[in-house]
């Protein structure tokens, strides 16, 4: 009952606060939703690039090149024998002709280079197929180790390009973890210096609910209240914005890019994430209240 | 209600303000405090509410040692006192009615009886249609007169009223000396500090005498 009471009270205060401090409370929002929507443009573009790897990760072709002195039939037979392995789902024979006539197919500016050079040059192979759920490289890696022999001259599983997929899926996400950091602490800091000017304003008014018999916490909860309720505001609106951008963004890829990259799909923030920067704006806005309210004038107490 | 044994208070160094004061002031009772400007009333009430703190000697309010409260139970007794304060100190942003409020909003009482009560104080000091205004906007009388609804409003054990009738005409002084009494009658142990000797002559209570820091009876 009277717990509810209070709630009201220091709610309708809080209110009063943003009312009164219009201008504060608009700089303070603004600083969050620009915080929050460069934090929230990175984690979209990580979130796809993650999901594009698993996507493609997920289909992971090894070319085994074979030395010119294997036959097809031997091949064959080595063919027949990775198919027992359980990672394997598919296999085929490239003859060295059908490799050249492929080769000469996509690249056809240096198809008469090749032609000049008499001989094909280019190896006979065999191509597999892996399960999907092998999207993990030193699982792939270790597979490719198991069946190496003498008979292979190369084995390529377009290793380099997925690692540095990942490393570069890494990197990105260290660098939005800095940046989070550094946005994290600038918007505490703008949050902690706004509040504080609007907690000076008043400091005649927390002399007197001092007076009338006010504690610590009915004082400062207003400010914390403030606090949470801009950090809301701010991610909310930064959360509308992104949405925009993105919708922008995927009409341009939709008429555009969307045919040549297929399958990949470029998708909003699932809404857990969505929630996450929600409650993570609300943390900022809470924090940055704190440290701006934790000394209260006090009268007469020392 | 109110003890004070052999309190010194200086706020320099060398410069003592009251000295040796000594008082009681039992439940229920009514008192005046006197004396010349700078006398040290004003301090002397400063010392009941924990605005200050004695430099040595001990006040007892409601018996118990205000030097031992710790800061977290101070908000606690000033909810027990109520001060009209010579300054007044009224919220200038906020409205009549919201500053006389405040003094239950900090007790966490109800919203409907919130008005009620606030209504009915500003009705009994005469201020009932000046409720939404805001204290710039109100003339010296007015604004103390919100001082006191905001002080009486939730029935404190113990009003200390400091020059509450200085800004106020010989009508509305008898007005707010009744109302006084009023508390009084109600069991309010009232406390009002005034150099104003037309009042302390007409009513006759116990009057403490404070001159050069000490008290006289
Ligand atoms: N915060 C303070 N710091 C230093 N000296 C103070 C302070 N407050 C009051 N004094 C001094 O203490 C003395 C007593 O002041 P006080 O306000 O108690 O007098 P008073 O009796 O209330 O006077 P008045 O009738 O004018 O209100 C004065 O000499 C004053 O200058
Ligand atoms: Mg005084």
């Amino acid at each position: 009952m009277v717990l509810g009471q209070y709630i009201r009270y220091l709610v309708v205060r809080a209110f009063q606060n943003i009312r009164e401090n219009k201008f504060l409370t608009v700089v303070t929002v603004a600083v969050i939703t620009v915080s929050m929507l460069l934090f929230s443009s990175f984690l979209l573009l990580y979130f796809n690039l993650a999901n594009a790897l698993e996507n493609w990760g997920h289909d992971v072709q090894v070319s085994i090149y074979l030395r010119d002195s294997v036959s097809e039939t031997e091949a064959r037979a080595i063919m027949a024998e990775l198919e027992t392995h359980q990672e394997v789902t598919a296999s085929s024979y490239v003859s060295k002709e059908e490799a050249l006539e492929s080769f000469s197919r996509s690249l056809s500016g240096v198809a008469g280079i090749i032609d000049d050079l008499g001989t094909n040059p280019l190896p006979a192979s065999i191509e597999l197929t892996l399960r999907d759920d092998l999207a993990d490289t030193a699982a792939i890696e270790a597979f490719v180790d198991s069946i190496d022999r003498q008979e292979f001259e190369d084995v390529d599983w377009s290793q380099e390009w997925v690692e540095k997929f990942y490393a570069f899926l890494d990197l990105l996400r260290w660098s939005g973890i800095v940046l989070a950091g550094l946005l994290a602490s600038a918007s505490v800091f703008i949050i902690s210096q706004t509040i504080k000017l609007g907690f000076y304003a008043r400091r005649d008014e927390f002399e007197i609910l001092e007076l009338v018999g006010a504690t610590g916490l009915f004082i400062r909860i207003p400010f914390l209240i403030e606090g949470i309720v801009q950090g809301l505001t701010g991610a909310m609106a930064a959360e509308v914005l992104l949405f925009v951008a993105y919708r922008i963004v995927h009409g341009i890829l939709d008429t555009g890019l969307q045919e040549t990259l297929g399958a990949i799909s470029f998708r909003f923030l699932p809404s857990s994430y969505l929630a996450g920067i929600v409650l993570g704006g609300m943390g900022l806005g809470l924090l940055g209240s704190i440290l701006s309210v934790r000394k209260v004038v006090r009268v007469g107490a020392d | 209600m109110i003890e004070m044994f052999h309190v010194y208070k200086s706020y320099v160094e060398g410069i003592d303000v009251l000295m040796d004061v000594n008082l009681h002031v039992s439940k229920g009772e009514f008192v005046f405090l006197t004396g010349v400007s700078g006398a040290g009333k004003t301090t002397l009430l400063r010392l009941m509410n924990c605005t200050e703190r004695a430099t040595s000697g001990q006040v007892l309010i409601r018996r118990r040692n205000v030097a031992r409260l710790t800061s977290s139970s101070i908000p606690y007794l000033r909810r027990n006192i109520g001060v009209v304060y010579q300054d007044f100190k009224l919220i200038r942003r906020r409205s009549v009615f919201d500053n006389v409020a405040l003094a239950l909003e900090v007790l966490g009482t109800p919203r409907a009886e919130v008005q009620r009560r606030v209504m009915d104080v500003l009705r009994s000091v005469g201020l009932q249609h000046k409720y939404l205004q805001y204290p710039p906007t109100l003339s010296g009388g007015e604004q103390q007169r919100v001082a006191i609804a905001r002080a009486i409003v939730n029935d404190p054990a113990i009003l200390l009223a400091d020059e509450p009738t200085g800004n106020l005409d010989p009508d509305m002084t008898i007005e707010i000396l009744k109302l006084l009494m009023d508390i009084n009658n109600r069991g309010t142990t009232v406390l009002v500090a005034t150099h104003d000797r037309s009042i302390i002559e007409r009513l006759r209570f116990r009057t403490l005498v404070l001159e050069k820091g000490r008290i006289y009876h």
